[in-house]
């Protein structure tokens, strides 16, 4: 039996199909392990697949057994956004989707390659499998084909389903089975994006405060932790809201930011789960990638907006000076009025013979002038970090509204 | 000088004079006497007011001093800290929006001394 261990390397492997990622490349023929010992097992690749125009890549791998190729478990991988590229995402996804020729095509191109590794092996047992976008891909061509899949961190595909597949998701799911399986890290924005209507997701338990490319990205240090039977450490968690994760993102960047950006969270997930939002392909692509950009958007909002608690500490440091030389003064006064002999009028003269007095001992007026300061200063982060977060709400309806009308709807 | 510094070495005119003192005293009374207790006490009184309270209210001026200070001056390094590490180099904040950034950052760091009011009190 495959562990989902094998499937993580597999999925990992599929980016290896991408020149612009490992050269030479993963092509046909060429062997890996998956899984460690006593659960390793050795695959070989059957066939591959790379559109560097709208960037999908895919393999197919059979496992080898007493070093023969065993054609009758056929395991098709559909690779994610090349890592090494996400730090400019939005860039990608416009390049992607921005262009009707290549639009929908990494849906066209999965469904193309597993139906012709399909027909190249009839009889054959198929699953997929696939990470992050990949796992998209898998999931949706595996139920489209009454397939299993073992997938990592990857959106839910149902609004992208045809009647047909989502009607035997239904009657899977009715029955007891689960015929696609999605490990989704608790905290993995991109995993968690839309609600997991295909009843895949099967939540797997992280730390909170860890960047957000942790939670997503599989391999050493990643988003999956295993257990020495090639399971996935973790799995059958409760699982967050979108408002949660984006505000566990943020928080990781600027501790309390989170809960300071609530109202903009909200929006912000509500934007993302927007049903116009998510029909069509381009939303969904875009969708999935102009999350990562809006969430380093708002770790800039955040960012900035975690000077406010530091002023607010300025602003109360500053507002206890004068009442605490007052405390002080009226402390060393009462002392004072302890000893025999000593009347008010003597504390007074001495006070005033000595200099002693609050307003001698600090300049109010620059006191009052730094609340003035750090009240102003508050205002403008609080403004420059709700202008950002505005803009992100902004360029995600533009987004949703642009994708609207490119696919018609 | 005392009242008895004042004798003669001369021992008559000493007991003249002692005894001289001692009417006085009699004829003063009491009260009199207790007033001129009084009046030394509250000297001595008023000389350690003196000397106690304006120590007193420096060490509360001074401690309010440094535990404000520490607690602006770390915290206007955190502010220092959030604003110069604001990355703006983002696609999503881009043009106009980035510079309005750009330029709100700047101004709140031409202007962050938020020491000013601990700075000014004296030692």
């Amino acid at each position: 039996m495959t562990t989902a261990e094998e499937y993580l390397d597999m999925a990992n492997q599929a980016y290896a199909v991408d020149p612009l990622r490992q050269r030479p490349s993963l092509m046909v023929g060429k062997m890996f392990s998956a899984g460690t010992s006593p659960h390793e097992q050795l695959y070989q690749v059957i066939d591959t697949e790379d559109n560097p125009v709208n960037g999908f890549q895919a393999m197919a791998v059979v496992p080898v057994l007493n070093g023969v190729p065993d054609m009758s478990q056929i395991i098709v991988t559909y690779a994610g956004t090349n890592p090494d590229h996400r730090a400019d995402v939005l860039a990608d996804v416009e390049s992607v989707v921005g262009n009707q020729q290549v639009l929908g095509s990494q849906i066209d191109d999965a469904q193309r390659f597993a139906d012709s590794v399909r027909r190249a092996n009839p009889g054959a047992s198929i699953t997929t499998s696939g990470h992050s976008l990949g796992a998209f891909l898998a999931m949706l061509v595996a139920a489209e084909h009454r397939w299993k899949s073992t997938t990592f961190n990857g959106p839910d595909p149902w609004e992208k389903l045809s009647p047909e597949a989502k009607a035997w998701l239904q009657s899977e799911l009715a029955a007891g089975n689960k015929p696609l399986h999605n490990y989704v890290n608790e905290w993995d924005l991109i995993g968690n994006l839309y609600l997991d209507r295909t009843g895949a997701a099967d939540y797997v338990s992280d730390r909170p405060g860890r960047s957000a490319l942790d939670y997503h990205d599989i391999g050493k240090n990643g988003a999956f932790r295993l257990n020495p039977d090639g399971s996935i450490a973790g799995a059958g968690a409760k699982g967050h809201s979108l408002e949660d994760i984006i505000g566990n993102i943020v928080d990781t960047f600027a501790p309390g930011a989170g809960k300071a950006l609530g109202p903009g969270l909200t929006g912000l997930a509500g934007s993302l789960r927007n049903p116009t939002f998510m029909n069509g392909v381009a939303k969904n692509v875009s969708g999935l990638m102009v999350a990562v950009n809006t969430v380093s958007a708002l770790v800039l909002a955040a960012s900035i907006g975690s000077a406010v608690e530091p002023l607010l500490e300025v602003k109360r440091a500053n507002g206890r000076i004068i009442p605490r030389m007052h405390e002080g003064l009226l402390a060393a006064k009462n002392a004072a009025s302890m000893l025999p002999y000593v009347t008010t009028e003597d504390i007074e003269a001495c006070i005033e013979a000595h200099r002693l007095l609050v307003r001698q001992n600090v300049d109010e007026e620059a006191v009052a002038d730094v609340d003035r300061l750090v009240d102003e200063h508050i205002a403008k982060v609080s403004a420059i970090s709700e202008g950002i977060s505005r803009t992100v709400l902004h360029s995600l309806e533009q987004d949703a509204q642009w994708a609207s009308a490119f696919a018609g709807h | 000088m005392t009242e008895l510094d004042t004798y003669s070495n001369d021992p008559f005119e000493f007991v003249h004079a002692f005894f001289d003192a001692v009417n006085r005293e009699v004829e003063m009374g009491i009260p009199g006497v207790q007033e001129l207790l009084e009046g030394q006490i509250h000297g001595v009184a008023v000389g350690l007011l003196h000397s106690m309270l304006p120590p007193l209210v420096h060490a509360n001026i001074a401690a309010v001093k440094i535990s404000e200070s520490a607690s602006v001056i770390g915290n206007s390094g955190a502010i220092a800290f959030a604003l110069g590490t604001a990355d703006v180099g983002n696609s999503v904040v881009a043009g106009a929006v980035a510079d309005k950034v750009r330029d709100g950052i700047d101004d709140l760091r031409s202007d962050a001394d938020y020491a000013r009011g601990v700075n000014s009190i004296a030692w």
